[in-house]
């Protein structure tokens, strides 16, 4: 039970980590997206 | 005395030792350990084994008391026991509450995993709304950049059509000028002024070759001053020699214009030609000799086609001042003689405008026997005599 639950542990880290990380990239493409839309041409 | 003593105190020391506690067993002190490291889950732990915490208390109690007892082997086994109830206790909380973190951290991971998903799906979709728009402003840069370059491309053919414009308006207007002094040039040859303005014309020849050569060498500015001197001098040789042609092609004209009258006099019926000249003034003479009857200033019958025919003379050449004089032969007194010489000529100058004459022009006058035809000796001479002339007067 302890191993299953250090590996549940491990892969609940490795979603969490995902998560920050695509958290990260979403926020950093919005602003990219933001600045692009801001610096377009009309 | 002393050995007494001694003894004494061995042996007292002997039953010290045999009364004393034994050291406590490892069983009982790992027991001890045990419960003491666990003390804040025990209560919890005894709760959900209720009967092993029991078993675990009373064990290690009777061990406890047999330890006391000096009854080691009995207390090391209960203490083992009470241990092993322990150890079972513990492991049984433990278990349930990874069972609990297990089933909460898979509640977690679902979640998570849930939330990971979402996100994955909204990043996906704004990466995707990036990609379109890095895209669409990357189309417009191009888009931009490719006006911008056309837009310059425009601009330098616009320079290069605007120069080559200019160019070509500055070789359109040498060409004008050109065609304008050549016009100037054939307006002065039409008054020969080559032969009545040889020097003028001359240099508007010259200035012309200039201005062609120029041309041919793109130096427009030159070629335009060129022309316009050549149509200067052209202009001033025109203006020089035109009133000097024009008299001379007067002259010819009149010459040409006496040399036809004189041709076509002779050709009317009934009729002498003759040029008289009288100093600067020529005269051409026609006469119409029998045209009367003796002393009759009535004009004879049979003569019509020769009137008709100096009618159609005069009509020809309406120009000359034309004199009509009318004569007699020498018979009889010069008054008389005057007088009907007067009115034959006033007979042929009715004669003349009912042919449709225009008669501002003619002088009538009479000179009786002045001048004669041909010898008044004879009657066919006087007949001859008795006539009209009609004299076209020029220079």
């Amino acid at each position: 039970l302890r191993a299953q639950v250090q590996k549940r542990e491990a892969a609940l880290q490795d979603v969490r980590a995902k998560i920050a990380h695509t958290r990260k990239a979403l926020q950093e493409t919005v602003a990219k997206k933001k600045a692009l839309e801001g610096s377009s041409p009309q | 005395m002393k050995l007494r003593i001694s003894t004494v105190v061995v042996v007292a020391g002997a039953i010290a030792l045999a009364c004393a506690t034994p050291p406590k067993p490892r069983e009982l002190e790992a027991f001890d350990t045990l419960r003491k490291a666990n003390e804040a889950t025990l209560p919890e732990a005894g709760k959900r084994s209720p009967d092993l915490a029991a078993e675990a208390d009373r064990r290690s109690a009777t061990a406890r008391d047999e330890w006391q007892s000096n009854d080691l082997a009995e207390s090391r086994r209960d203490a083992l026991i009470a241990l092993i109830k322990l150890k079972s206790e513990l492991a049984i909380y433990e278990q349930e509450q990874l069972k609990t973190r297990l089933q909460t951290l898979s509640g977690q991971q679902a979640q998570a995993e849930e939330e990971s998903a979402g996100l994955s799906k909204d990043l996906a979709s704004e990466q995707e709304k990036l990609a379109l728009l890095q895209k669409y402003v990357d189309a417009r840069k191009t888009a931009d950049a490719d006006k911008q370059r056309l837009s310059q491309e425009m601009t330098s053919e616009q320079q290069k059509a605007q120069a080559e414009q200019q160019r070509l308006s500055q070789e359109l207007v040498s060409e004008q000028k050109i065609a304008i002094a050549q016009l100037a040039l054939r307006t002065a040859d039409t008054v020969e002024a080559s032969k009545y303005a040889g020097a003028e014309y001359a240099a508007a020849g010259d200035m012309l070759a200039s201005a062609t050569a120029e041309l041919k060498q793109n130096d427009y500015p030159a070629a335009q001053a060129s022309a316009e001197v050549a149509k200067k001098n052209a202009d001033r040789a025109t203006e020089i020699a035109k009133p000097l042609y024009e008299q001379a092609a007067q002259s010819n004209e009149n010459k040409a214009r006496n040399e036809a009258l004189a041709r076509d006099a002779p050709a009317i019926t009934g009729v002498k030609v003759r040029i008289d000249p009288r100093g600067d003034l020529q005269r051409l003479v026609i006469v119409i000799p029998e045209l009367f009857k003796k002393r009759d200033p009535n004009i004879a019958p049979g003569h019509d086609g020769t009137l008709d025919g100096v009618a159609e003379l005069l009509k020809k050449y309406p120009s000359y001042p034309v004199q009509v004089i009318g004569y007699t032969d020498n018979h009889g007194k010069s008054t008389e003689l005057i007088a009907i010489s007067a009115a034959r000529a006033q007979a042929v100058y009715s004669a003349l405008a009912e042919r449709g004459v225009e008669v501002k022009r003619l002088m009538v006058s009479g000179l009786g026997g002045e001048d004669p035809f041909v010898d008044n000796r004879s009657a066919a001479g006087r007949a001859k005599n008795n006539r009209v002339e009609i004299v076209f007067m020029y220079h």
